[in-house]
This record gives structure tokens, C-alpha cells and sequence, in this order.
């Protein structure tokens, strides 16, 4: 049915669950930000824009800011291991929702391991805790983030448990705080 | 000689008033706080790591484990995201069942709120008064599906059950009675002096701030946004509902106690319609017995739990087993919050404010 | 002249009688409190040890004294055990002015005079509020010897209270003093035997002394020192088994304490209650204090009286506990600066103008 490591959308063509639906955002952002954008799907009448990694934070800012779309509420911001990724290996991923108009979005930045993405909680602060989590479990770096500590594993812990390729099972003594 | 030092303090893990394994690193100037660090992480059990290895439908049970206070709106939360993800449509009478069952849930988690803060506070006596009702509320799960906390009582498609004989009736009967004991609640509380200076103007937080901060629900609603997902994004049947979004205006902590007094008896006004308008009918569609999802599908689905926007993030990658599973847990965003709702109260304001942010650690380490 | 015997031996034995009864009371008001609270909470409360729970005082005892005491590595040993010490002592020598019947309930016993009240000193009600500021520092010295940063808080809100409290606490009664014409608590009694009880001219005076005593006893909604939310135990979180105790029974001889106080110059001490019918029928107070018995019967009716109103008042302390939020630091400081001592001293002002008023208008 579909590559199963790319994570590339490879569903049946036609599938209605992927049809396009009308977005202002994404409208306004190809209208404005238009060498930003790589990429719109969509997905349960969600669309979900694939951005150049360096410009989040601005697109972001953007998408809070414009007066039609207001995309005032990042409702959450997580990273995915793609280990044979097309575009990268780590993605990282910020629901957006509009409290003024109503509109939700996807927008997706790819990156590779050491390659930081632009932080955007200086855009929303929410977005502190989140990347230090996505830091903490997958890995990624953010450049710019305040203070980009692991937030719930222990400090010393090594590994990021949410990558594909973190063992699944381990002997005692394999991590030095499992004893 | 005679120098003043701030005084760094450990609350928590293990403090009475944490309401878990939360730890805050407070700096205190007297008992004024200067500085707060909350810590967290000491639950954290991996679930959407645990996720990955599992079917679909073997993850529900895991959810109950989140917001182990409002089970039902974990279970109902990630259920509604796997259907979005397939499209798949639960019956009417599913749809209803859930509806009532989440406000349900939702008055049982509001009680149990009202009975930690206020105990926080020092009100003892109102913890053991909600706790009569949320006992009602529970033994009506019960009698539903057999549990009274961890629920694992949604199905992919539907409800696993439908309603027991006279289950009607009891849930009518406890919503009959359930307005006197609110007002016997506010009547301790609601005018109470001491209440109220130790509520008012604690933990101020203007609207914008709010949701810059990713406060929602009734932490939100009480700074004057009514962002309700119930209302936005209507899911199941709210919006053949009828009911009100309580809203704040002054955002503090006594504001944010009156939205969430009034969402519990907005909260009974949806079920007495739901149990009305109850369609008959099947509780349970047609769904494969291996729930696969194409590579490339992707949702993300929000309800208004208790205690704020409970959302699911599905990534599938065509296998029966989800890619990814990313739960927005409002505890966690609200928590992130607290330092800057903190900002130069003192420490007994710490406690309230724990109280009116309303978290449960299950949720925010997951 | 008194022999040395009548002087010293008769006042130790009644303190000790005094003690005992008191721990005894101090057990049973415990049960007492899990019940009424448990009562108004629409629970049970202890009902296993023994009929009705009523062998669950002893019980707790029990497991207080063979509980293991743990000193802190880092705590000052001295001061540490010195500390619970002094808050029961200065509780207990608190009750030596307290009278419990009337001077004609005066026994003799082998040529003995035992009167019911281990010693009527002039200064009665001074004594009391002295030594009762004595008690807090074994508080504030609990908290600091603890070397423990929760404690420490706890100590230091509570020099706070003791310096805001004692100043309201001493005022309040002043009032009630200026119209009897005397401190001694027996002399305070025999005035209202005379006239009425100070309760009916000094309303606001018992309002203002009650609450002072409640927040001088750091008790809900003053229980700052302790509040268990914020401060985990406050002073006693280091404290256990004997020591823990020790706090617990100095808490609760306390607030017998100000509630006898507030029965003896307030409520008519060991006088009758009568709900003012002995101005009508002088025969009913006379017959409900025992007047047509001996000095047996005076000392138990006396005593059953003043128990009765203690008990009372002490079940305010209970109904305040089951009702209310407890109150911030800073606001408690405002209470007791900005409300109470502006007020004690308007009533004292008041009170003055109003003798002076009713003076002229006798005269």
C-alpha cells in the first residue's frame, strides 16, 4: 500500500479522505510567503503545509499576525523519526488553530539530525515546554529556543525514546540508571 | 553582619498540596515568590512511546492512564482521532451516549476540582460535599461499564455498550438534585470573605497572554475568550445541543472558579437534552476486525476536556499500528503557565493557583 | 497566717488534679472535634476503637508515646525538645486562675480550706494573656530548631501572628475590665453574679477577644503556622511521637483556655444560664446553682455550669474549622492591624464615654 519508512503521502489517488479543501491561511500564506511554502496536502479536510525549515518561525508569525487568518492558538508542536525521510529524518509538526475565524492548520518543517530548526517561542511562548519535550524525546534541536533542557526524562538520561531506532527492550546495564 | 538571602525551596514531589508528583523550585523573598521552576516528569511512562507498538484499538486502555480524573475524555479523544484519520462515522445513538457520558465526566472532574482547591485553601468540609456527588456520578460509570476511574469505554465506531435498564432514570435522578447541592457548594464559598480574598485577583492573566501561553478550557474561559472546542470545532452532536460558554472577565482566580461552577450546570443542561433526544438505534458501526490506516493519513482531532483542549495527533504509516501518536494534553500547556501566573504573590498563592489551573500530573508527564 | 501547708501543699495538689483532668478533657475534645467535623461533613468519623469509637483517644496516645522520636542530623537538640515543653507548660499554668465554681463552694478538708481555684491573684486575666505569649515561642523555637526550611516558614509566620494577636487580644478585654473594676477572674464573676453578664455590655468586646484567641491558638482560619497545604505541618513538620504530642496538647489546652476565659468574663463563669428569667423569678438562678445544698453541691453545680458554657464556646472553635478557607499571611496581618486593633480601640473609647454618660445620669 505505501512505502512504510518514507512517510511520503503515497494513498490511493482519489481517496476522498484527501481531497482539497478551501484555506484562507493557505491562501494568504502562497500569496505572501509564497517561497516558503513547499508543499500542501490534505488530510480529513485539514491542510497541511510543508515549510522551508529556516522560515517556521516567520511563517508562523505570519499566520498569528495576518488579519485573515489570526492563527492565534498553536495547539501543539511535536516531532516525528522518519529514519528514511525524503526530506529530511525529523519532522516537526504545529497544529494551528484561528479563535478569530475558526481556521485549524498543519504546518510541517523537515529537518536532519544536528540541523537545528528556528524556535518559535519567542511567536508562542507555549511553544517552550513543546520543543524542549520534542527535544527530549526525538532529538531535535531548536536554535534561539531559551533554554533547551530535557523536560521529562531524567537529565542524565541518553537516548531520545522516541526515535525509531531506540531499542525497544534492554538488559540491566545497558543505560547507567537502570540497574 | 546581618545580610537578607532568598530562600530556595523544594515543593514537591512529594507535598500535600502538589496534587502528585509535580515539583516547583521556588525562590522565596520572605514568602513573597521571586522565582518558580516547575519540574516535571517524575510519571512520565512513555505512552506515546508504548503507543507505537500497539493496534489501534489496544491503545484506548492507555488513554485512560492520562487524566486518570476524566478518563472518558482521554478514551473519547483519541477514539474520535482514529475515526477521523479513517472517516469512519459512529451511530446517533453512539454519538449521544458519548455526549453524555463526557458531561458526565466532566461534572465528576469539575467536583473533584472544586474539592482540591478549596481544600487547598483550607475550605475542608466542601471536599467531602462534592465528593457525595461525584460518588453518584461515579457508581452511574459503573453501572455503564463496570469501572469507576479507568473507563476504556469508547470504542473505535461506536460504544462497546449501550445503556442498562433504569440507567436513564438514576442519571435523572442525580441531575435532579444536583442543582441544590451546587447551590449548597456556592453558598459556602461563593460570598465567603475569606473565599474571595483568596481567590480575587490572584493569578491575573489577561487574554492574549492566555492564549500565547496555550492556557485553555476554563483557564482560558476565565480571562474572556470563549474558545470552547465544543463550540468551534463541534464534534459528536454538540451542535445539535443547546448551552451556554461561561466566560470571565477579570481572569483571575475567583473568575476562572465561576466559569467552572457554571460549566457544571451548563454540563447538566446538555445531558438532560441528550438523554431527551437519545436516538435508538445501534451503539456500534461496522468497522474492519484490523484497523489499517494509509501511509500519509494524518488528523488531528480536539474535544474540550475538563480541563482544556484534549487533542490526539495521528500519523499512520499503512500498517495496523499507529506511526505516531502525539497527545496535547491541556495540563501540560496549562502548567506551563504557572510562573507567569505566579509573579509576585506569595506562597499560599501557590497552592490556589496549582488548584485553579486545575492539572493532574498523569496528564502532563503522560 | 496561713501555714506553709495551706500555702503551697492544698494549690499542688488541686494543679495536679487540674492536669489530669485536663489531659483526660484534652484526649476526649480530639474525639470530640473527629466527630462534630465528621458530623458536618457528612461522614462518620472514628467508630472503631472501642463502643462509638470512644477508646479511639486512648488509642492515639498509645501510638503517640511508642512512636519512634526522630531528631533532624542538623536540628538543635536543646531547643528542639525545649520547645513543645514550653508550649504545654505555659497552656497548663494558663489554667491556674481559671475558676471553676464560687466561693461558697469552698471545701474544708481536715481544717483544710480548698477554694475552686488554684489561686486568685488581682491580675488574673493579665497572668493569663502574659503567659500565654510566653507559649508562642516555644512555637517560633520549634520552627527554627527544626533547621528545616518548611518549619522555619512556619515559625516565622508565627511571631508574626503572636506580635499582631497579642495587641487585640489584650485590648479586647479592657472594656470588660474598665466596667467591673477589676482583673481578677473570680472578682470579674462576682460582678456579674451582682449585675448581668458582660456578654450583654461588651458585644463587640467578645467578638474581638474570641477571634484574637483563635488566631492566637493558630487555629482555622488562622492556622497559618500549620496550614498543611502551603507549609506541609508548618512549625511541627520535624516533630514526632512524644514531642509531636506535646504541641497537640499544648494546641488544645489553649483554646480550653481562651474559651474559659471567654465564660469567665464574659458568660457568667460558673453562674446558671438562665436566659434572664432571674430578674423575674430570683428563685430559679438560685435553685440551678445548688443555692439549697451544702459547698459539695455549690462546687458541682458550679462546675457542671462553667463545663457546659466552655464546651460551647469550644464547639465555635470546631464549627469555624469545618466552614471556613484559611486566611493568607499578608491578609491576616491586615486583619489584625487594620481591623482589629482600630476597633478594640474605638470600643475602649466607647465604652469609656458610655460609664462616664451613665455616671452623670446616676449622679
Amino acid at each position: 500500500m505505501a512505502d512504510e519508512k518514507t512517510g511520503t503521502p503515497e494513498e490511493q489517488p482519489g481517496d476522498p479522505r484527501a481531497a482539497e479543501v478551501p484555506s484562507v491561511p493557505v491562501d494568504r500564506l502562497r500569496a505572501a510567503m509564497a517561497e516558503s511554502v513547499e508543499e500542501v496536502r490534505y488530510w480529513a479536510g485539514v491542510p497541511i503545509v510543508r515549510v522551508r525549515r529556516d522560515d517556521v518561525a516567520r511563517v508562523l508569525e505570519f499566520l498569528r499576525d495576518d488579519p485573515d487568518c489570526r492563527m492565534n492558538h498553536l495547539s501543539t508542536l511535536f516531532a516525528t523519526h522518519w529514519p528514511e525521510g525524503e526530506h529530511g529524518t525529523l519532522e516537526v509538526t504545529y497544529c494551528l488553530y484561528s479563535t478569530v475565524h475558526g481556521h485549524l492548520l498543519t504546518v510541517k518543517a523537515w529537518t536532519r539530525d544536528e540541523e537545528p530548526v528556528p524556535s518559535v517561542a519567542e511567536v508562542f511562548p507555549v511553544a517552550d515546554w513543546n520543543e524542549r519535550e520534542a527535544y527530549d524525546l526525538v532529538g531535535v534541536r531548536f536554535s534561539g529556543h531559551p533554554d533547551l533542557a530535557r523536560i521529562l526524562l531524567p537529565d542524565d538520561w541518553e537516548g531520545h525514546p522516541l526515535r525509531k531506532d531506540y531499542p525497544l527492550e534492554g538488559k540491566p546495564g545497558d543505560h547507567k540508571s537502570y540497574r | 553582619m546581618f545580610r537578607t538571602q532568598e530562600l530556595e525551596i523544594n515543593m514537591g514531589p512529594q507535598h500535600p498540596a502538589t496534587h502528585g508528583v509535580l515539583r516547583l523550585l521556588l525562590t522565596l523573598d520572605g514568602e513573597t515568590i521571586v522565582g518558580m521552576k516547575p519540574i516535571i516528569g517524575y510519571l512520565h511512562r512513555g505512552v506515546e512511546k508504548l503507543s507505537e507498538t500497539r493496534t489501534y484499538p489496544q491503545i484506548i486502555p492507555y488513554t485512560d492512564r492520562l487524566d486518570y480524573v476524566a478518563s472518558f475524555a482521554e478514551n473519547h479523544s483519541y477514539v474520535g482521532a482514529v475515526e477521523k484519520l479513517l472517516g469512519i462515522d459512529p451511530p446517533p445513538r453512539a454519538k449521544y451516549l458519548r455526549v453524555i457520558l463526557a458531561e458526565f465526566q466532566r461534572i465528576a472532574s469539575h467536583l473533584l476540582w472544586l474539592a482540591t482547591h478549596a481544600l487547598d485553601i483550607g475550605a475542608m468540609t466542601i471536599f467531602l460535599y462534592t465528593f457525595r456527588e461525584r460518588e453518584k456520578i461515579l457508581d452511574l460509570f459503573e453501572a455503564y461499564c463496570g469501572a469507576r476511574l479507568t473507563y476504556n469505554a469508547v470504542r473505535i465506531g461506536g460504544m462497546p455498550f449501550d445503556l442498562p435498564d433504569g440507567w436513564v432514570d438514576a442519571a435523572k435522578r442525580m441531575l435532579d438534585e444536583f442543582p441544590v447541592r451546587l447551590q449548597q457548594y456556592e453558598t459556602l464559598l461563593t460570598n465567603n470573605r475569606i473565599w474571595r480574598k483568596r481567590t480575587e485577583g490572584i493569578g491575573v492573566i489577561d487574554a492574549d497572554t492566555a492564549l500565547a501561553w496555550g492556557l485553555t478550557g476554563p483557564s482560558l474561559r476565565g480571562s474572556g475568550i470563549d474558545y470552547d472546542v465544543r463550540k468551534h470545532l463541534p464534534y459528536e452532536v454538540y451542535d445539535e445541543l443547546d448551552f451556554d460558554v461561561p466566560v470571565g472577565e477579570r481572569g483571575d482566580t475567583y473568575d476562572r472558579y465561576l466559569v467552572r461552577m457554571e460549566e457544571m450546570r451548563q454540563s447538566r443542561r446538555i445531558i438532560l437534552q441528550a438523554l431527551e433526544n437519545l436516538p435508538d438505534g445501534d451503539v456500534m458501526t461496522r468497522v474492519p476486525k484490523r484497523i489499517k490506516a494509509p501511509a500519509g493519513a494524518e488528523a488531528y482531532f480536539m474535544t474540550e476536556s475538563p480541563r482544556g483542549e484534549m487533542s490526539v495527533y495521528l500519523q499512520a504509516d499503512g500498517s495496523d499500528k499507529p506511526y505516531r501518536v502525539r497527545f496535547r494534553s491541556p495540563s501540560f500547556n496549562n502548567l506551563q503557565a504557572l510562573p507567569v501566573l505566579s509573579k509576585g504573590h506569595m506562597v499560599a498563592d501557590v497552592i490556589a493557583l496549582i488548584g485553579t489551573i486545575d492539572i493532574v500530573l498523569g496528564c502532563v508527564d503522560r | 497566717m496561713q501555714t506553709f501547708l495551706e500555702a503551697f501543699l492544698v494549690p499542688a495538689i488541686q494543679a495536679v488534679v487540674v492536669v489530669l483532668l485536663m489531659l483526660l478533657a484534652v484526649a476526649y475534645i480530639t474525639l470530640l472535634e473527629r466527630k462534630v467535623i465528621a458530623f458536618m461533613q457528612v461522614r462518620i468519623g472514628p467508630n472503631r476503637v472501642g463502643p462509638r469509637g470512644l477508646l479511639q483517644p486512648i488509642a492515639d496516645v498509645v501510638k503517640l508515646l511508642l512512636k519512634e522520636d526522630i531528631v533532624p542530623a542538623k536540628a538543635d537538640r536543646f531547643v528542639f525538645w525545649l520547645a513543645p515543653i514550653l508550649v504545654t507548660m505555659t497552656a497548663i499554668a494558663a489554667l491556674a486562675v481559671i475558676p471553676w465554681a464560687g466561693t461558697d463552694a469552698t471545701l474544708h478538708v481536715l481544717g483544710y480550706e480548698i477554694r475552686p481555684v488554684i489561686t486568685d491573684v488581682n491580675v488574673g486575666i493579665i497572668y493569663v494573656l502574659s503567659i500565654s505569649s510566653i507559649g508562642v515561642f516555644g512555637i517560633v523555637l520549634g520552627g527554627w530548631a527544626s533547621h528545616s526550611k518548611y518549619p522555619l516558614l512556619g515559625g516565622l509566620r508565627s511571631a508574626a501572628q503572636m506580635i499582631s494577636y497579642e495587641v487585640p487580644l489584650g485590648l479586647a478585654i479592657i472594656g470588660a475590665l474598665m466596667i467591673a473594676e477589676t482583673a481578677s477572674t473570680v472578682k470579674i464573676v462576682e460582678w456579674q453574679a451582682r449585675h448581668t453578664w458582660l456578654f450583654w455590655l461588651q458585644p463587640v468586646g467578645v467578638l474581638l477577644f474570641y477571634i484574637a484567641g483563635v488566631a492566637e491558638n493558630n487555629r482555622a482560619p488562622f492556622d497559618l503556622p500549620e496550614a498543611e497545604s502551603e507549609l506541609v505541618a508548618g512549625f511541627h513538620t520535624e516533630y514526632s511521637g512524644m514531642k509531636f504530642a506535646f504541641f497537640f496538647l499544648g494546641e488544645y489546652i489553649s483554646m480550653i483556655v481562651v474559651s474559659a476565659l471567654v465564660v469567665t468574663i464574659y458568660f457568667g463563669g460558673w453562674l446558671p444560664i438562665t436566659f434572664g428569667l432571674g430578674y423575674l423569678v430570683p428563685a430559679i438562678p438560685a435553685a440551678l446553682s445548688g443555692a439549697w445544698g451544702g459547698p459539695g453541691v455549690h462546687l458541682a453545680f458550679g462546675v457542671f455550669w462553667f463545663a457546659l458554657k466552655t464546651f460551647l464556646v469550644l464547639y465555635v472553635y470546631l464549627w469555624l474549622r469545618a466552614t471556613f478557607p484559611r486566611y493568607r499571611y499578608d491578609q491576616l496581618m491586615e486583619v489584625g492591624w487594620k481591623f482589629m486593633i482600630p476597633v478594640s480601640l474605638a470600643w475602649i473609647l466607647f465604652t469609656g464615654v458610655a460609664l462616664l454618660a451613665f455616671d452623670a445620669l446616676a449622679a
